[in-house]
């Protein structure tokens, strides 16, 4: 199992009122690397807050478009855990989350495209998304990202270069 | 096979708005929201292309709905955008909503009819404008300038928390450069910077 690349965002990002969770995603390859049809196997951590404060959980498999121009995005697998509160506010674990640390773990089959691209103007990036909202309104989201083919990665062309 | 990530910083999803922080020192989100409600609930954010219209009111939406009303948020892109906001106005509760439009200058003369229409309603209703059009009558909320300092800011802000890269970096002359070349609209400086930033990141991997 592997660790891959995370990009972290707070959706109210100026309005932070508690610390922002660990999220830690290990993959089934230890090159991050998948090809159309494989199965991506993955396993994540949620650490650094407490349990009682995490009102939901979602965590998908999604492929999006970055660069200049507006974004696409595709989702693959997407499933949202709703956590209740108990009385003596400790939290309530569904099939797929332990109560000390939330952890979890997904798996699906990967289609055969769009298959990442790390391209100068547009790219497409595939990756986990793991995303906590909190009972205070707030939520984070942690991207973990992967790759689904082998396309090279796209070079300068030498005059720009120079 | 290669694993290589060429994060931009100023890719769309991370200066877009809503996504970029509002950096205005002089009044806070939560005292724009309670001068709505002084002006009678519905006003107009007013400012150039790329001054953070669109920024303001996203972050106005999300303190809004910590607040507890529940937002609309539309974006207009034609004149046939009308039914849309027809429709949220008509059916939305008026004391426990706000909705947000961006661009309502599109909508040309049904703006008219969907002004007195909320009137009407007496709805919550906050739109961004690149200049006020004769046929809207309500306030000015704010009045959206960038300034150089804040492109500044947000470059720096971008950076540390997006940049794949912790070796580039941009002088303060050469930013001050981009921001006065498209003469304060921040939304192109940042797609300068893009261009910029994609062109110092691969170059060590294109030499080698």
């Amino acid at each position: 199992m592997t660790e891959s690349k995370r990009v972290d965002q707070n959706t109210l990002g100026s309005y932070r009122i508690q610390p922002n969770p660990r999220i830690s995603v290990t993959f089934n390859r230890e090159n991050i690397q998948y090809g159309g049809g494989d199965e991506l196997r993955t396993h994540y951590i949620v650490e650094g807050i407490e349990s009682q404060s995490i009102s939901a959980v979602e965590r998908s498999v999604v492929w999006y478009t970055e660069g200049k121009g507006e974004e696409d995005l595709g989702v693959v697998f997407f499933e949202r855990i709703q956590l209740e509160r108990r009385k003596d506010s400790t939290q309530t674990s569904s099939a797929s989350l332990s109560t000390d640390h939330l952890t979890g773990a997904l798996a699906t089959d990967l289609p055969q495209s769009p298959l990442s691209y790390e391209g100068i103007i547009v790219k497409i990036r595939w990756c986990v998304r793991v995303r906590v909202f909190f009972r205070s309104g707030r939520d984070f989201v942690s991207e973990h990202i992967f790759f689904l083919g082998s396309v090279p990665v796209v070079r300068l062309p030498a005059k720009i270069e120079t | 096979m290669s694993t290589l990530v060429f994060q931009n910083p100023f890719s769309t999803r991370f200066v877009q708005p809503g996504a970029i922080p509002w950096l205005a020192t002089d009044i806070s989100l939560r005292a724009v929201l309670f001068r709505l409600y002084d002006v009678d609930n519905r006003a107009i954010i007013c400012g150039p292309h790329g001054s953070g219209k669109s920024t303001i009111l996203s972050h106005l939406a999300s303190v809004a709905q910590r607040e507890g009303l529940k937002v609309h948020c539309l974006r207009i892109r034609s004149w046939i955008d009308a039914i849309r906001v027809m429709r949220v106005f008509a059916t939305i509760n008026p004391k426990q909503s706000l909705v947000s439009v961006d661009s309502w200058e599109l909508l040309g003369f049904l703006g008219w009819f969907l002004c007195q229409f909320a009137d009407f309603r007496g709805l919550c209703v906050v739109v961004t404008v690149h200049e006020r059009p004769w046929w809207n009558n309500w306030p000015v909320l704010l009045h959206t300038k960038a300034d150089d300092k804040t492109f500044r800011l947000l470059v720096h802000e971008l950076m540390t928390k997006y940049a794949g890269s912790k070796t580039i970096e941009f002088s303060g002359a050469m930013l001050r450069d981009v921001f006065q070349r498209h003469s304060g609209n921040l939304r192109e400086g940042f797609f300068e910077l893009y261009d910029h930033y994609e062109r110092q990141s691969r170059i060590p991997f294109s030499r080698k």
